[in-house]
């Protein structure tokens, strides 16, 4: 799995670390939390017990994640594929049939009728550190929820979507300033972006055009998808590589991990941009955390669910996914400026409840008609 | 004789557990009305889905369209075969062994390579025609792409394995006749040596057409840009939608394997029909190869055939390798292109380890029993006469019709749902058991040859002598049959070791062979460490065609029957 931060001494050496401290249990030097209660220690002996868990999440988050809590808590985790399309089956099918083979699913939205049907388990109940509570420790004050009972699906990351990379040596960032900017006579077919038809229509592609939909209207997004969109892709990658190489100037439906790797790696022509008339919408990527009722091992399940939205667990997550975390306490992490929400400007959430239920259904007709001209 | 019979009756019974087991299961899982966690409730919501959707008849038309490459492969495979087998052109070996090379290398890390070479934007092949001031020709993401890669990597090596057997056993006497009588090689070759091996590429072509409609890595991995353009990828992309749509997908799956199951059907009445003429041909005797063709010939038809699997196989094989080492796969353009960093980084990583363990472990879990397994279904095949014969031949050849992709959906519903399996969720149980499933026709098939080119006189003094049927199949059959078990339990090791298809939806969490993980790896785009990981799996790869090449020669009608796995 790709590894970001960390290198590979620091990984060998926090793997050596946990695992010493696994062999001998007896040693009480987990740092994590600062005073811990007589509850916390009993669930962390549990979870012992147990086994360790398992998460199913996003491939990308490595090895560093799983090493960051098994020091923090002295609990064996193995993370699993669990954010791609097999990974997503084997959550709904064991979730339904009530027959998880794992703890935690760690993925995108819509796991709302799971919740619904009483098929995941209460994650609210089973917070018990006081630092994940806290609504101090949350920007707005309190942890956000994706789900209406504010109870099942925390939503612990957000970050600024919809951004518009372009390729500054071939296009004038200064000339792509509103989303009217995009519909230029010039950048006629010269705009790549995610393939909104990808099946479960969760992807990229699928989002950025509801919320364009949503923003600028029907008319707009048949402009958009009429004479200036050139070609889509469902790989994220392919879209970052056509911009760096110049092969379309303009790229919508992009991620942060493939700009920042192309970056890091010394490709310098790569510029994101903000619209400033409508500046996006708010993300949670693929940090929403789901725990079947059926699964095996409640007591790690429990302690990963509290490590997970805790300062540590958020520190080690965000600079795995590269995003920010809500948060205020894991601030200035390893992702790029541009994911930060500006503070005072107001952001559709793609991933509430209530949206998916009340503006979603109507922006996807919209969409379909659109692909269908 | 009744108690003959009930043994017989077992025996069919247990054959049509694998064979009609998950048909059973997709038929029902498709009439599933049911909503999310609800019991089932039977209703036709799902076949009127699929029926009234316009991709399904897209979708099948582009699966259809992609299978072109079995013609195309037939003819490049036959002229490989009798460059090999009756111009013995120089080299011949090594070009064999190529092909079986071919047909042990994974194929998902495979694709990496090739798009290294073709891939419309950066492509080597691309950026050198570029150079020479003309449009690029190639875009491996397109339909033409994916046949390519098809049949460079599956299809003729896979077809030219089969027909070399045939080749081999050809009678000599009609083609020394056409070459006194002053034919011209091509006349030999149009006249007199396809005729005769036209039942066996007829059979060749209908077992690939049959693989080729299932196919479902290379497609998934390349058709990023044409979505769920082939049933295979739209199955799997109804299985992993949220939340996915199983009794569509289910449904969509029965209308393949429909269609797969007929030409199944077809397959296996060839297969009998062509064993008799097969027969025919042996009792003429005779067979072996002309080396009296003229040397430019030979000299010709070896480099035209050297060149092919060079471009073919070694090239994206080097590319592979190539690629493992780039800083960013296909940036050629960076101020340092090259890195060991992916190597150090996949080495040193906690899921290497794991990997490489769940790889050997699956491999070895499916080969040991497997091979046994399957040497007992085919000496318990060849007490069957009649009807029983028949009906036991079917049901080994219909797991060929199964796509993998839908075969893993289907043991997943059943480990899920059926309550005798139920303890095996969560295990590697089901992927043994898919894989077994998925290799019983080729593992049964090359055991039943094996079996019947032995001779019989000792297992006959054995059961003259007293001993029972299991006692001379483990005192005296077994042990003749040792070099084919082998070459089963390699062909069963490394389709172990290679599936993707199959244990993708099985796959216990934390259960991550070396080719799932590249498969995730390369979904994710990081083709990087995916190439890393498949240099591996290749270097695997090639350990056991060696060894299986080997073997082969020993076993030359048995490669006939590897050979159908095309």
């Amino acid at each position: 799995m790709r590894t970001i931060g960390t290198g590979l001494i620091g990984r060998r050496a926090l793997g050596a670390a946990s695992a010493c401290l696994l062999l001998l249990g007896a040693i009480p030097a987990l740092a994590f939390p600062d005073n811990p209660s007589a509850e916390w220690q009993a669930l962390i002996e549990a979870a012992k017990a147990e086994g360790g868990v398992t998460v199913l999440a996003n491939a990308n988050l490595g090895d560093d994640f799983s090493a960051a809590f098994t020091a923090d808590t002295g609990v064996p985790m193995t993370l699993a594929v669990g954010e791609h399309g097999e990974g997503r089956a084997r959550f709904y099918r064991e979730t339904e049939t009530g027959q998880a083979t794992f703890e935690v699913f760690i993925g995108g939205r819509s796991s709302y009728e799971l919740a619904d049907k009483g098929l995941l388990a209460a994650v609210a109940p089973m917070l018990i550190l006081p630092e994940v509570t806290d609504g101090a420790n949350w920007r707005d004050g309190a942890m956000p929820w994706i789900d209406k009972s504010k109870t099942y699906l925390p939503m612990p990351i957000g970050y600024v979507s919809a951004f518009v990379l372009i390729n500054k040596d071939i296009l004038d960032p200064a000339s792509v300033k509103v989303w009217d900017d995009l519909l230029k006579p010039e950048l006629a077919g010269r705009i790549a972006m995610h393939d909104p038809t990808v099946p479960g229509g969760t992807g990229a592609g699928a989002s950025v055009s509801l919320f364009i939909a949503e923003a600028k209207g029907q008319a707009y997004l048949e402009s958009l998808y009429g004479t200036q969109i050139g070609e889509t892709t469902a790989d994220y990658r392919q879209l970052v590589d056509w911009v760096a190489r110049g092969t379309y100037p303009v790229a919508l439906g992009t991620r942060a991990l493939d700009i920042e790797r192309y970056r890091e790696e010394g490709v310098d022509n790569l510029q994101v941009l903000n619209m400033q008339d409508v500046p996006g919408y708010i993300s949670g990527g693929t940090s929403i955390m789901a725990i079947p009722t059926s699964a095996p091992n409640k007591a790690a399940a429990q302690v990963f669910a509290n490590w997970f939205l805790s300062r540590p667990g958020q520190a080690a997550f965000s600079r795995a996914a590269r995003a920010p975390s809500f948060r205020t306490d894991v601030a200035g992490g390893d992702w790029p400026e541009y994911l930060n929400p500006e503070p005072g400007r107001v952001y559709i959430n793609q991933y509430d409840q209530n949206w998916a239920e009340t503006v979603e259904p109507g922006l996807r007709t919209v969409l379909d008609e659109v692909l269908s001209k | 004789m009744r108690a003959f019979l009930g043994w017989r009756s077992a025996f069919l019974v247990l054959l049509a557990v694998p064979a009609l087991g998950p048909v059973g299961v997709i038929l029902a899982q498709s009439f599933d009305t049911s909503g999310l966690g609800e019991p089932f409730r039977f209703g036709y919501d799902a076949w009127r889905a699929v029926l009234a959707a316009p991709e399904t008849l897209g979708t099948f038309a582009t699966s259809l369209l992609l299978t072109v490459r079995v013609p195309v492969g037939l003819a490049i495979g036959f002229a490989i075969a009798w460059a090999v087998v009756r111009l013995r052109v120089p080299g011949h070996q090594l070009f064999e062994y190529l092909c079986w090379f071919a047909y042990f290398l994974p194929t998902v890390p495979m694709v990496s390579g090739w798009v290294l070479l073709l891939d419309r934007d950066f492509g080597l092949l691309n950026a050198a025609v570029a150079g020479l001031g003309l449009p690029a020709p190639f875009d491996i993401r397109s339909p033409g792409g994916i046949v390519w890669v098809h049949l460079s990597l599956q299809t003729v090596p896979l077809l030219t394995i089969l027909m070399i057997p045939a080749l081999r056993l050809l009678d000599r006497t009609h083609e020394d006749a056409a070459l006194v009588a002053g034919a011209r090689p091509a006349r030999v070759l149009g006249r007199v040596i396809l005729p005769l091996v036209a039942p066996a590429i007829l059979l060749a072509g209908l077992a690939s057409w049959i693989k080729a409609l299932e196919a479902f890595e290379v497609e998934q991995l390349l058709g990023e840009r044409l979505a769920s353009f082939v049933v295979s990828t739209r199955i799997y992309g109804m299985v992993s939608t949220e939340p996915p749509r199983m009794a569509e997908a289910m449904a969509l799956s029965m209308i393949l394997l429909v269609l797969l199951l007929a030409l199944g059907l077809l397959y296996s009445r060839a297969l009998r029909w062509r064993g008799q003429g097969a027969a025919n041909r042996g009792e003429q005797g005779g067979g072996g190869a002309r080396q009296s063709y003229g040397t430019a010939l030979r000299r010709a038809a070896s480099v035209a055939v050297g060149l092919y699997l060079a471009i073919t196989i070694l090239l994206p094989f080097a590319m592979l390798v190539m690629g493992s080492f780039m800083k960013l796969f296909g940036f050629f353009s960076l101020d340092q292109v090259w890195t060991t960093s992916n190597w150090s980084r996949v080495l040193g990583s906690a899921d290497f380890g794991a990997s490489l363990r769940a790889t050997l472990t699956l491999g070895l879990a499916t080969a040991l029993p497997g091979a046994l397994l399957f040497g007992l279904i085919a000496a318990g095949m060849t007490r069957l006469r009649g009807p029983q014969a028949a009906a036991a031949s079917v049901l080994v050849w219909l797991p060929w019709a199964f796509p993998g992709i839908i075969l893993g959906v289907a043991i997943l519903e059943a480990s899920l749902t059926l309550p005798g399996l139920r303890m095996l969720h969560g295990t590697i149980a089901p992927l043994i058991l898919g894989l077994l499933i998925r290799d019983l026709p080729i593992g049964v098939h090359v055991m039943r040859n094996a079996l019947a080119e032995t001779d019989s006189t000792m297992a006959d003094a054995a059961r003259i002598s007293g001993a029972g049927w299991l006692r001379t199949f483990l005192r005296i059959s077994l042990p003749l049959q040792m070099p084919a078990l082998t070459l089963v339990f390699l062909i069963l090791f490394a389709g172990a070791i290679r599936d993707v298809g199959t244990i993708l939806l099985v796959a216990p969490p934390g259960f991550q062979t070396l080719s799932l993980q590249t498969f995730n790896y390369i979904s994710n785009s990081q083709f990087e460490m995916a190439t890393v990981l498949g240099t591996i799996v290749a270097l695997l790869a090639l350990a056991v065609s060696v060894l299986a090449h080997l073997l082969g020669r020993r076993l030359g009608s048995v490669r006939s029957a590897v050979g159908t796995r095309a």
